[in-house]
């Protein structure tokens, strides 16, 4: 239905005389056009940034990639489970036209199970998003090797392993080191409604990718720091699919009203660094209800100074 | 506020043999520093740059700032003798309270780097005042890139370099010197900015491995 927008209607024609009976429909007074909802810029914590958010070139990809889009949205409503999912490129690859280079996915598997993965591929490689999107499909078609481990350490390192073959065939295939697909990945298998709470989630990965719980507002890490050997520096630079070796696993329950975030660090480190950013981001995915697609897509652009990362997000709410 | 920061010095000499020439083609590069930096919206929302110069003694000429608040430009000017270790002094000390300032408000500063640019030797005992700047115990210890051009001996640069120094070769003129020196810095700010986007942890430093005109030397302490 067409909205008249305030545009002025056409001025009625001077040729019929003013003494005939005007239509009975002009007696109604006409409907006021409906007001054209502002949609607002998306939201400035701190400082506002001297960096535009906005795509800007469209970037040069590798011939057989099939396109990268600037962003992804997906989302499920699932027993017991409501997830909200985007990946956004960075303000720095929308400034210089280079791609977004995070990826994500959200599967259903298993009998009553989400399957829901984030990878980042590493910025000073320039196929990194081809690693990034591939380690994501990989898990997918290669889950019942997870289901065939009761050891979660176990299950993840041979899921993860099947995933780094499929980086390095791929690199084969297009002539390149597999260092050039490197990328993080992290994964989170929940398992949707059952007759007990809490929901599990059985989380893996390689890298700084990471998963949070949201518990009542507040924050915490689902990967406990390791102390002693590796140190927090350390443990930032693994990827695919060289780091098979440094796997790590958690485990995150969520009652009623938790929610599981899982993301690439354009969203942790912000998470971490920014106070105002934790909070709003808190109060935003705290509410009653999780918010609409569109809404979640315009809470997860967010601009924050000097964090001008891809990000990406997956929201996974026990409802 | 929570902003990460790359913080960046330029610190320079402004002796007596600067004047004429040198400080000349500084001070007209200085404009053109201070607009790429500004202009370039990745760079400008998270690097900062402050300058120092010094002579017989050492002075914040351009406290450290996000260039885009900054009014005027600074010009630096010819003054005395080369005291490096009233440079070192005050640069440690600035850079103590800039961390400290930069952490009150909720940011997250990463190490500094240093461009440290003389054309002479020092006329003072300074290896007290660099050990201080450089130690382990100084959480906020910059890194230091040296440029020496004139009468400045190679073994003094590559000492205060933490990372690595140039020296001008002998056919370069002063101006071009000082013009490849802003070019340098300028660069590896840019480029830091950049790499940064998308490093993990937030900060992936660019240091110059070449500088046309001058000669790469490696750091070697004190």
């Amino acid at each position: 239905m067409e909205q008249s927008h305030g545009s002025a209607r056409p001025e009625p024609t001077a040729s019929v005389p003013a003494l005939s009976e005007p239509p009975l429909s002009a007696s109604a007074p006409p409907e006021p056009p409906a007001p054209v909802p502002t949609i607002p810029e998306p939201a400035v914590i701190g400082r506002r940034p001297m960096l535009r958010s906005d795509p800007g070139g469209l970037p040069a990809l590798h011939a057989d990639h099939p396109g990268r889009p600037d962003s992804e949205l997906d989302g499920a409503t699932l027993p017991g489970l409501v997830v909200r999912a985007a990946s956004i490129r960075g303000d720095a690859h929308r400034y210089y036209g280079t791609p977004r280079q995070d990826a994500m996915g959200l599967w259903q598997t298993g009998e009553a199970q989400l399957l829901a993965c984030v990878a980042d591929g590493l910025g000073s490689q320039e196929l990194s998003y081809l690693g990034a999107s591939l380690a994501c499909t990989s898990a997918c078609r290669n889950i019942n090797v997870f289901h065939a481990y009761s050891d979660l350490q176990t299950a993840a390192e041979y899921l993860i392993e099947g995933i780094a073959d499929a980086l390095v065939r791929q690199a084969l295939k297009h002539e390149v080191p597999a260092d050039a697909l490197s990328t993080t990945f992290l994964a989170a298998v929940v398992d949707q409604d059952t007759d007990t709470s809490p929901h599990r989630a059985r989380l893996m990965r390689v890298g700084d990718s990471t998963a949070f719980l949201l518990h009542k507002g507040i924050w915490s890490e689902c990967f406990g720091k390791k102390s002693g050997e590796e140190t927090i520096a350390d443990s930032a630079t693994h990827a695919l699919p060289g780091g098979t070796g440094h796997v790590e696993v958690a485990v995150a329950d969520l009652e009623a009203g938790d929610m599981l975030l899982l993301c690439t660090d354009g969203i942790a480190t912000p998470l971490a660094r920014n106070n105002e950013v934790g909070d709003r981001l808190s109060a935003w995915w705290s509410q009653a209800e999780p918010p609409s697609l569109p809404e979640f897509f315009w809470q997860s652009s967010f601009r924050a100074k000097s964090y001008d990362d891809d990000r990406t997000a997956i929201c996974v709410w026990r409802v | 506020m929570g902003e990460q920061v790359l913080p960046f010095y330029l610190v320079c000499d402004e002796s007596y043999s600067m004047q004429g020439e040198p400080l000349d083609a500084i001070n007209q590069e200085l404009p053109n520093i201070y607009h790429e930096i500004a202009s370039n919206p990745v760079v400008a929302d998270k690097t900062r740059l402050g300058i120092i110069g010094f002579s017989a003694g050492a002075e914040v000429l351009l406290p450290l700032a996000d260039l885009n608040e900054v009014q005027s430009l600074v010009q630096l000017t010819p003054r005395g003798a080369t005291n490096y270790g009233a440079a070192f002094s005050l640069l440690r000390a600035t850079i103590e309270q800039d961390i400290r300032d930069l952490k009150q408000a909720g940011h997250t500063p990463f190490r500094p780097t240093v461009f440290f640019l003389t054309d002479g030797q020092p006329t003072d005992d300074w290896y007290a005042a660099h050990q201080k700047l450089i130690s382990p115990d100084f959480r906020a210890r910059p890194t230091i890139l040296a440029f020496g051009f004139g009468d400045v001996q190679p073994a003094t640069l590559r000492q205060v370099a933490t990372f690595r120094a140039f020296i001008a070769d002998g056919d370069l003129s002063p101006a071009q010197a000082l013009r490849e020196f802003a070019r340098q810095l300028l660069n590896s700010v840019v480029q830091s900015a950049v790499a940064s986007a998308s490093s993990s942890n937030g900060a992936l430093m660019a240091f110059p491995e070449q500088a046309k005109g001058y000669t790469v030397l490696a750091a070697e302490p004190v």
